[in-house]
């Protein structure tokens, strides 16, 4: 994955590369890179699963963007490259250290088929479960976050957290827009999973497949 | 239900998800539009994916970097100048 294969989109807040000096530029990251540290460490939080490695993460992640700055062409998506950069230095850095996914990014196309074909036959379900769903507590949803593969909850936060187009993800993820579309579809199916299981357990929603 | 309608089930769940994130070309989108106005399983399925990305954005958003983070990281990007005072 390389950096520069972002792809530009024209933009009028075009600062004039060639004239800049390294004070202009430094007060340009400052001045757009900087306000969006929040972002990336909520991002960089539920990556590694806690602080301290987030921190360090977000740290590397602005220090590479800092050092790469002359590559970022101004007026595309700052927030899509510096996301990029937070990917890359993640996958490189400390993903190797953490333990190993309780699901793997294998051939499982079977949740999210098994929940489109029961969809149809549990009627009277639905609106139990986004009553459940709109009443989940955050700690239960970030709980079945974690509980996902890294590639699932990325394609999942970045879409729905962050709003990137599948465009902007498969760019960040340096995967093609299928895979985002498969990862997408099948994080959310098991998150979705997660939290019905944890409504059943609980008498929120009825039990499933009852005939 | 007819099979046609079964059909059309079928590829509705297909691209609910694409279609809340208007990810589809504008003639899916249609179709996918106009089966869900006239289809109450399809209705339903479609709230309860609007709800888990709600929930998603929701459980997510509250998260801000501490304050010594801000710090540490301009910290860090000083040290990288090139322009540094020798």
């Amino acid at each position: 994955m390389k950096l520069e294969t972002i792809t530009p989109e024209p933009s009028e807040d075009t600062a004039d590369l060639a004239e800049e000096t390294p004070a202009e530029r430094d007060a340009r990251f400052e001045r757009d890179a900087m306000p969006l540290i929040n972002s990336l460490y909520g991002a960089g939080l539920r990556m590694t699963r806690n602080p301290a490695d987030a921190e360090d993460l977000v740290q590397d992640t602005f220090a590479r963007a800092y050092s790469a700055f002359h590559q970022f062409t101004p007026g595309t998506n700052l927030k899509a490259w510096l996301y990029r950069i937070l990917t890359n230095t993640y996958i490189n850095s400390y993903r190797k250290a953490q333990r190993a996914p309780q699901i793997s990014d294998g051939e499982q196309i079977e949740d999210w088929q098994l929940a489109r074909a029961e969809s149809h036959t549990s009627s009277g379900l639905r609106s139990a479960e986004v009553e459940a769903l709109d009443g989940m507590p955050d700690s239960i949803v970030t709980d079945a976050l974690s509980g996902l593969s890294d590639d699932f909850r990325m394609a999942v936060l970045l879409a729905d957290v962050e709003g990137f187009s599948y465009k902007e993800i498969a760019e960040i993820m340096g995967t093609p827009i299928g895979t985002v579309m498969s990862r997408l579809n099948r994080g959310r199916g098991q998150l979705r999973e997660k939290l019905r299981d944890y409504a059943t357990e609980r008498g929120l929603i009825g039990r499933r497949r009852n005939p | 239900m007819t099979d046609d309608h079964a059909k059309e089930c079928e590829m509705v769940l297909e691209h609910v998800q694409e279609f809340l994130d208007n990810e589809l070309d504008s003639a899916t989108e249609e179709a996918v539009r106009a089966h869900i106005a006239i289809c109450e399983p399809c209705l339903d399925q479609a709230e309860v994916w609007i709800a888990v990305k709600t929930l998603v954005k929701r459980a997510c958003t509250t998260d801000s970097a501490p304050a010594t983070l801000v710090s540490r990281v301009s910290l860090r990007v000083s040290s990288l100048r090139i322009d540094k005072p020798a």
